[in-house]
């Protein structure tokens, strides 16, 4: 197979592929019987990035030994750098989910919310992901 | 030039990354003159670990004794985000509580 068409291939691959993932969900109460409820979302994101996995990857990929051993190092130097528990990509900004507080004050006119569900979940696309906190609920009307 | 181009773009890439495990939020029943005047209140507090060395999690603990005394009538609203800033063969963990107050 000519390499244009491998690489064509292996780039729809990695872009199809994207796959979204749950890391976590709450549900709070629901109160149905105060009156008719109306639904809103409240969505924050951030890039999340593994630059020790991209590194990896270029180490497979690498025409010479010697680059492939270049980013091997890259790669174990990125990992201990950025070490610790992580759920999905890391990001560089850790208050991109600071404001659905104050979004979910100021969403429903009436004041009154209810059934409250927050998600923490990503989509995946290699190396790459968004990194997503939802708050789904419900404005009591 | 090549390598150090190489070192600068691993210097970046190494900076301050950061994992947000879970962000919730939780509201009362019957808090709507807390929504639309309450006071809101945050609390962080973290626990710095090296090379994976964790005996507790008494950040947490101190974290909740601090909203209770931060709004001793009880919250109506509540948001806790619990996150890790990633280090050099260590990393922080932080909770970081956001409360609406109830008013007395």
């Amino acid at each position: 197979m000519p390499i244009k068409l491998q690489s064509i291939l292996g780039l729809s691959f990695l872009l199809v592929g994207g796959c979204s993932q749950l890391h976590h969900v709450h549900i709070g109460d629901i109160d149905q019987s105060q009156g008719r409820l109306t639904p809103f979302t409240i969505e924050v994101n951030e890039l999340g990035f593994d630059a020790a996995r991209t590194a990896e990857i270029g180490a497979g990929m690498a025409k010479s030994a010697s680059t492939s051993k270049d980013l091997e190092f890259v790669a174990l130097i990125l990992a201990i750098s950025n070490f610790g528990p992580k759920t999905g990509n890391p990001v560089y900004n850790d208050a991109y989910a600071d404001q659905v507080f104050y979004e979910v004050i100021k969403v429903c006119p009436s004041k009154k919310i209810t059934g409250l569900t927050s998600v923490r979940e990503a989509t995946n696309v290699g190396p790459v992901s968004g990194e997503v906190v939802r708050i789904n609920g419900y404005c009591i009307n | 030039m090549k390598k150090l181009f190489l070192l600068l773009t691993v210097a970046m890439l190494s900076a301050c990354t950061s994992s947000i495990h879970m962000s919730q939020v939780d509201v009362g029943t019957n808090s709507q003159q807390e929504l639309a005047s309450g006071k809101v209140i945050n609390i962080e507090k973290s626990q710095k670990i090296l090379l994976g060395f964790v005996y507790d999690s008494n950040y947490v603990d101190q974290a909740y004794k601090q909203l209770l005394l931060q709004c001793p009538n009880g919250t109506s609203m509540i948001n806790v985000e619990y996150l890790t800033n990633h280090g050099f063969l260590s990393w922080t963990d932080k909770i970081r509580i956001k409360a609406l107050c109830k008013q007395a």
